[in-house]
């Protein structure tokens, strides 16, 4: 009991080495792994993430936490079952073809590595063509498009209905996000998902992946 | 604000980091123009980093225009920022507007920047019109052009836009042209094409291309930068300053290596990234702190600014809205910016109102008369006239009085009334009043129109372009 409270109050602080020591430590005193990931490194996370939504913290002290929880997953990985899944979960992201805002994009992405997922970031500026050969090559389970402008984001359309052409969609999940970008959009062009914050994102994938 | 010592202080540090650490330029023709001219050219993996001597960059600087004039359509419409003239514009641009009859907020089309364009032109102390909205119902791919038409078409005034690319700057050169009716008559510069480095430390491909462009083409550039202190910018405001500063003299300096000569607008949107929102703030003090400051290197530089300021971030035209364009507007006049832009922006510069452009533009008038501040002289010090009525008269009726009772502040919908009469007029708040006033500005303004023969061939043009490009207007998504 007292191992498990205390690794999530070290995620809590974001204190990435020490989590990585306390989670080995408890390996070796028994702990089964899938219980320290859901009774110590989740629960600092999540009590982080409520903090965050209650604006009680800061941006970088969650990022803070998501790298700590991130160490601490990787050292769990070898022993850890329920999430091999999320392992395997591979996203692509980028921002679209004209477009140069990143900070949403960035954020998404940190906040996707803390949970174990695989982010392969294509940067800004992403064209049809870079976006459907990185799928072609990587093979990515999502594809997540970020526009911040109302001329770019139509590439998003492009781009679904090029995957479509290519019969690359199925198996695909299309993500799409950004100021202008509503779910309305997002139905109307065809992407599976739409999200406006990224840690709806993170709970998203830690349903579908880790739970039950 | 800063003091000589300082504004010196962060032009040397500007300097280090254009030097030291240099910028990244993501445009062969910029790199190859840097290059020539003396600069050390580093390239890594996928970027091209461009190291810039102190030098060039202080000859650039002493080549770049002091006196700006942003010519208008007509020539009573120019504007020449002087000494501590300061005047207010809109800010550009916003995704959505909060519509004049509803007051519902909705996405902004090509008739609300026709409307904004023309109530712009009918408000006097709005020198030149920054574009303030997006057509969202136009074809995104030609946005701008919609945007240049609305604008071009309803007001004589100087606008500031963003072309997005080269080939938009271009066909936008051709509208400006036919509202000029044809370059060999006039060769007026209507537009300032603004464009944006990215934070930290980088010219993008199209911000290159407009800007060699541009200046080919004589046309002037607001180079306006937006570092976010604590994501794109360091945290503490002296370093997002001196980036900003670093990244506008970048972009000038591509400008004068281009074209010696080529006019430069010093544009400022430094602001927070407000790490508990995580988002960024446009209401927020260090913004009005960061642009006042931009305001000053600027002067250090002998350019004309653009700052922003009077931004906010409520959602309603409501007292906060009031409160943060008030302060910041007012810091940044103090600081002499020549443009100050944020009338009618809520919501951290995404929506634009009405009201709040109302009571922003009547609020801008009495700062522009507050930093005049008051002139001490003989007649006003009115010694005689006080000697004449003594003890025992009034001033109500003395000639000095009808001389100088038109120099008295007075409101327009600000509400000076007594509490009855108030009451009698239907107890109106502020913003009723404010969006009433806008529907009559644009319901009774007639600008200087172009001729049907123009405005025909504007159109023309836009729709031979977008049959270039494969657009298809009806086929487009809303
Ligand atoms: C910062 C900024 C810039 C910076 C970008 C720096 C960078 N590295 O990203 C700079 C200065 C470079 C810039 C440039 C321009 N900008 Co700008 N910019 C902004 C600004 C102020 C903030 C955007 C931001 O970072 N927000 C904070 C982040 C955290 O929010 P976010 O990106 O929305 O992301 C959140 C969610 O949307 C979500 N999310 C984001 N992506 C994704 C993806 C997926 C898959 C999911 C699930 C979720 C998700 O997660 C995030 C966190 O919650 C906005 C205005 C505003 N208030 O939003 C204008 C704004 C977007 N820009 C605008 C404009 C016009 C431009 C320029 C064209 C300016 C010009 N030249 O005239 C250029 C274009 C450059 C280009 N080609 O892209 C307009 C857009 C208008 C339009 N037509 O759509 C805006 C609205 C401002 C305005 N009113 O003028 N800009």
């Amino acid at each position: 009991m007292y191992e498990t409270e205390l690794i999530s109050q070290t995620v809590i602080d974001g204190d990435a080495e020490r989590v990585i020591q306390l989670t080995e430590k408890a390996l070796e005193k028994g702990f089964l792994a899938e219980d320290i990931l859901e009774n110590a490194l989740m629960i600092g996370m999540n009590a982080v993430a409520d903090k965050f939504k209650h604006r009680k913290v800061m941006i970088p002290e969650v990022l803070m936490s998501t790298r700590a929880m991130h160490a601490g997953m990787i050292t769990l990985t070898p022993h850890l079952q329920k999430t091999r899944k999320l392992k395997k979960t591979k996203v692509l992201i980028g921002t679209v073809a004209g477009d140069l805002h990143d900070i949403g994009k960035n954020l998404l992405k940190m906040i996707l590595e803390s949970i174990g997922v695989e982010v392969i970031d294509l940067g800004i500026d992403v064209s049809l063509k870079e976006f459907i050969q990185s799928v072609r090559k990587e093979k990515p389970q999502y594809l997540m498009m970020s526009s911040l402008l109302t001329t770019t984001m139509p590439v998003m359309l492009e781009v679904i209905e090029e995957l479509i052409k290519c019969d690359m969609k199925r198996g695909l999940k299309v993500v799409v996000g950004g100021g202008p970008v509503s779910e309305v959009f997002a139905n109307e062009i065809g992407a599976d998902l739409y999200f406006n914050d990224p840690f709806e994102v993170r709970k998203y994938f830690i349903e579908k992946y880790c739970t039950g | 604000m800063l003091s000589a010592q300082q504004v010196e202080e962060i032009h040397r540090a500007s300097l280090k980091i254009l030097s030291e650490t240099g910028v990244k330029v993501d445009n062969s023709r910029a790199v190859e123009i840097f290059s020539d001219a003396g600069a050390t050219i580093e390239k890594h993996k996928e970027k091209v980093v461009v190291k810039i001597p102190a030098k060039l960059v202080e000859d650039c600087i002493k080549k770049t225009p002091g006196k700006v004039t942003y010519q208008g359509r007509l020539e009573k419409c120019d504007y020449t920022p002087a000494g501590v003239n300061v005047s207010f514009t809109t800010f550009g641009e916003c995704n959505y507007i909060i519509d004049l009859h509803n007051h519902k907020v909705r996405p902004s089309i090509k008739k609300d920047c026709r409307e904004s364009a023309l109530i712009c032109d009918a408000i006097d102390s709005i020198k030149v019109v920054e574009r303030p909205l997006n057509p969202s119902d136009c074809p995104p791919a030609t946005q701008t052009l919609h945007n240049a038409e609305s604008i071009f078409t309803n007001t004589a005034k100087h606008a500031f836009i963003g072309a997005g690319n080269v080939h938009s700057l271009n066909k936008m050169n051709e509208i400006a042209k036919i509202c000029l009716g044809g370059k060999e008559i006039n060769n007026r510069k209507i537009f300032t094409a603004t464009v944006c480095p990215v934070s930290p430390l980088g010219l993008g491909k199209d911000c290159c291309d407009i800007i060699i462009e541009a200046a080919l083409l004589d046309i002037g550039l607001l180079i306006f930068s937006m570092p976010l202190a604590g994501a794109t910018a360091p945290v503490t405001l002296a370093g997002a300053l001196v980036l900003q500063n670093a990244e506008i003299l970048s972009g000038l300096v591509l400008a004068q290596l281009t074209k010696q000569g080529t006019p430069c607008t010093y544009g400022s949107a430094a602001t927070i990234m407000d790490l508990t929102h995580v988002d960024v703030s446009l209401g927020a003090l260090e913004m009005a702190l960061l642009s006042a400051a931009a305001a000053r290197l600027a002067q250090y530089y002998e350019l004309p600014s653009l700052i922003c300021g009077g931004i906010s971030d409520s959602k309603v035209p409501d007292a906060q809205a009031g409160y943060e364009f008030s302060y910041s507007a007012l810091l940044c006049a103090q600081a002499g910016g020549s443009i100050i832009s944020g009338l009618g922006v809520l919501e951290k510069g995404i929506t634009f109102d009405y009201a709040k452009l109302m009571m922003d533009v009547e609020m801008s008038n009495f700062l522009t008369r507050v930093i005049e501040g008051m002139k001490i002289s003989p007649e006003n010090l009115a010694l005689e006239i006080i000697d004449e009525v003594g003890q025992e008269g009034e001033y109500l009726t003395h000639t000095h009085t009808f001389d100088h009772m038109r120099e008295q502040s007075t409101v327009n919908i600000f509400n000076r009334l007594k509490r009855p009469d108030w009451q009698e007029e239907g107890e109106k708040y502020l913003f009723e009043k404010a969006y009433k006033e806008a529907e009559n500005l644009i319901s009774n303004h007639r600008p200087d129109l172009l001729s049907k023969s123009q405005l025909e061939d504007i159109s023309e043009l836009i729709s031979q372009y977008e049959l270039e490009l494969g657009i298809n207007r009806d086929e487009e998504l809303k």
